[in-house]
C-alpha cells in the first residue's frame, strides 16, 4: 500500500514537471491525448469491467459531448466551461436512450447494438451538414475563457480533468453502488433475486460512463479546435478498448497506464514513418492477453509473487 | 385463509411452446411451515419456483405472497416481498468476497444491514472465510453462503432448490438443523429435493408433481404410501396397464 502511494506521488510529480522541462510540442500534445483517452478507457472499464457491459459504441459518448459543446458555442455563444457540463449531460442522456432498449440484450448482441447506435449517431452527424458541418466537421467555436490557449495551460487542464475523473470513478466503483454493479456483472438474475433493480443500476452506470466520456469529448474538441464525425468512429472505440484491456480491467487506474502505453507506442511509431502502429497495437493486445490476461496493472502482483 | 398463507399458488399454468411445464397447479403454504416438493425430472418443480420468483410469467393463474398478488411482477420487486431463493445450479457472486456477497444481498432490500452480516456469518459458520472470494470456496461452503444471503435479506419465504444435493452428510444435517431453527423463528420454507429421507424428516407437508400436474399432497407418511407417487417415480404399473 505504501509503495503504491509512492508510485502515484512520483508519477504525479513527473507529470506536473513535464511542461516545465519544455519538451517538444509533439510530446506535450500526445500526453494531453493520453489524459483524454485515459478518461475514455476508465469510463469503458466502468461498463465492461465492473458492470459486465461490453460496449462497442463508446466513441459515441465522446463525440456527442464534443458536438454538443461545439454547437452550443457556435449557435448560442455558450461558454465551453458550461459546455463541459452540458456536453457530459447530453452524453449521459444519450447513454440513457441507448441503454434502455439495448440492456435487455446479452453479450455479443449488446455489443453489436451499441456499435449500431454509435454508427447511426456518426452517420447522422455526418449527413446533417446544415447543423453539424457534415463530414468537414465544426471549427471556430470558443475556447475556455480565463485560460489562455497555450499548450502548457491545456496540459494542466487535461491533467486536472483526468485526475478528477479518475478519483471520482475510483470512488464510484469502490462504493456500495459499485459493489452492486459488480454483483450484476457476476450474475444478473441472482442480483435480481436480491431485490436489486438491475436495469436501473445498469442505466445509472451507462449515464455516469457517458457523462465523463462526454466531458472528455468537450475538452478534446476545445483543445483540437476542430472536430469531425470521425470522433464517433470505431477506431476511437477500438483504441479505448485496447487501452482498457492492456491497462487491466476492473481497476480504473489501470486504464491510465494502458492509455499511456498505447498512445506513446502508436504515436512513437507513427513518427518514425512506419505505418505499422495498428498492427503493433494488435500485437500488444495479443501479448498482454496471453501473458497478463488481467492487464499490466497486475504486473506488480506477478513480480512480488512469481508463479 | 389466503391472508394467513405465506404463499398461495392458484391454478397456475405455464407452457413453453408446445410443452406444458405446469398445468392447473395450486398450492397453499402456511406461514412458518416447511413444505417439500418432489417429482421426477421435468415434472415442473423448478418452473414452479421460477414462477413464484417472477423469472417466468404464468400463462394463467395467480400467485399471492402473504396475501399480496405478485403475479407478473418483475423479480426484484418480488424479492423485496421477502422472498429468497437458492438455485439448483448453485449461484453466488463468484468474484466477490463472502462479506461482499452478503452486503449485496442486503443492498437490494434497502436499509443498513452491516450489523446483520456478522450475525449471519456466525450462523452459517463462514466467519473465517468472510474475505475469501466466493468462487474459491468449496461447493458446500458456497451453499452455506447462498443460504446466508437470504438471511441477511431477512427473507420470510425461502425457496430451496436441491440445497442438500451433492453435499456431504454432515452438512446436510447442519442445513436441516438451520432450516428447523429458522422455522421455529417464523420463517416459511418450500424445499425441492430428491433426497426422500431428507424431505420426509424435514417437511410437514409434501407435494408431488408429475409431468406438470400435482398428483398428490399430504403428510410424509401419506405420500410415501401413495400408489400414484410410486407409479410416477417407478412407472411399473403404467407399463403393465
Amino acid at each position: 500500500m505504501k509503495t503504491r502511494s509512492l508510485i502515484w506521488t512520483a508519477l504525479g510529480i513527473l507529470l506536473l514537471v513535464v511542461p516545465i522541462i519544455r519538451p517538444d510540442q509533439y510530446l506535450m500534445t500526445i500526453i494531453i491525448y493520453v489524459f483524454v483517452y485515459a478518461i475514455l478507457a476508465e469510463t469503458w472499464d466502468l461498463l465492461a469491467g465492473y458492470t459486465g457491459l461490453i460496449s462497442f459504441g463508446h466513441a459515441a459518448f465522446f463525440g456527442v459531448g464534443a458536438y454538443t459543446s461545439a454547437l452550443l458555442s457556435i449557435d448560442f455563444g455558450i461558454s465551453p466551461w458550461l459546455g463541459l457540463v452540458l456536453g457530459g449531460g447530453t452524453a449521459a442522456l444519450f447513454g440513457l436512450v441507448v441503454g434502455y432498449p439495448t440492456l435487455r440484450l446479452r453479450g455479443p448482441y449488446f455489443a453489436i447494438a451499441t456499435l449500431a447506435f454509435a454508427e447511426a449517431a456518426r452517420i447522422s452527424i455526418s449527413s446533417m451538414s446544415d447543423v453539424t458541418g457534415g463530414p468537414q466537421g465544426l471549427f471556430g467555436y470558443k475556447t475556455f475563457e480565463f485560460v489562455p490557449y497555450t499548450l502548457e495551460n491545456y496540459y494542466y487542464m487535461g491533467m486536472a480533468l483526468s485526475v478528477v475523473a479518475t478519483v471520482i470513478l475510483y470512488k464510484v466503483v469502490n462504493s456500495k453502488f459499485g459493489l452492486t454493479l459488480q454483483s450484476i456483472r457476476d450474475d444478473l438474475p441472482l442480483a435480481e433475486m436480491q431485490g436489486i433493480n438491475t436495469t436501473r443500476y445498469r442505466l445509472a452506470a451507462f449515464m455516469i460512463s457517458g457523462f465523463f466520456a462526454g466531458m472528455a469529448g468537450v475538452f478534446f474538441a476545445v483543445f483540437s479546435l476542430s472536430i469531425t464525425p470521425d470522433l464517433l468512429g470505431l477506431s476511437v472505440t477500438a483504441a479505448v478498448i485496447s487501452m482498457a484491456m492492456i491497462g487491466g480491467r476492473r481497476t480504473i487506474w489501470g486504464s491510465l497506464f494502458g492509455a499511456f502505453l498505447v498512445e506513446i507506442v502508436t504515436e512513437g511509431l507513427r513518427r518514425t514513418g512506419a505505418d505499422v502502429s495498428l498492427m503493433l497495437q494488435g500485437a500488444i493486445i495479443a501479448l498482454v492477453i496471453l501473458v497478463l490476461p488481467r492487464g499490466i496493472s497486475t504486473l506488480g502482483r506477478y513480480i512480488s509473487q512469481p508463479g | 385463509m389466503a391472508a394467513e398463507a405465506a404463499l398461495l399458488v392458484d391454478n397456475i399454468t405455464k407452457r413453453f411452446g408446445g410443452v406444458v411445464a405446469l398445468e392447473g397447479v395450486s398450492l397453499l403454504v402456511e406461514t412458518a411451515s416447511i413444505t417439500g416438493i418432489v417429482g421426477p425430472n421435468g415434472s415442473g418443480k423448478t418452473t414452479l419456483f421460477n414462477l413464484i420468483c417472477g423469472i417466468v410469467r404464468p400463462d394463467s393463474g395467480r400467485i399471492f405472497l402473504n396475501g399480496v398478488d405478485s403475479t407478473g411482477k418483475p423479480p426484484h420487486e418480488i424479492a423485496r416481498l421477502k422472498v429468497g431463493r437458492t438455485f439448483q445450479s448453485l449461484r453466488v457472486f463468484k468474484h466477490l468476497t463472502v462479506a461482499q456477497n452478503l452486503a449485496v444481498a442486503g443492498t437490494g432490500m434497502g436499509g443498513d444491514v452491516s450489523g446483520k452480516i456478522g450475525e449471519v456469518l456466525r450462523f452459517v459458520g463462514l466467519e473465517e472465510k468472510q474475505n475469501d472470494e466466493a468462487g474459491s470456496m468449496s461447493y458446500g461452503q458456497q451453499k452455506l453462503l447462498a443460504f446466508g444471503m437470504m438471511l441477511v435479506r431477512d427473507a420470510s419465504l425461502i425457496l430451496l432448490d436441491e440445497i442438500a444435493a451433492g453435499v456431504y452428510p454432515d452438512l446436510v444435517a447442519k442445513i436441516s438443523g438451520m432450516i428447523r431453527e429458522l422455522q421455529s423463528k417464523g420463517k416459511t420454507f418450500v424445499v425441492i429435493e430428491h433426497d426422500i429421507p431428507f424431505i420426509t424428516n424435514l417437511c410437514s407437508k409434501i407435494v408431488v408433481l408429475d409431468a406438470g400436474k400435482k398428483i398428490a399432497e399430504g403428510t410424509p407418511a401419506e405420500i410415501t404410501a401413495d400408489q400414484r407417487v410410486i407409479q410416477a417415480y417407478l412407472g411399473e404399473k403404467k407399463r403393465a396397464r
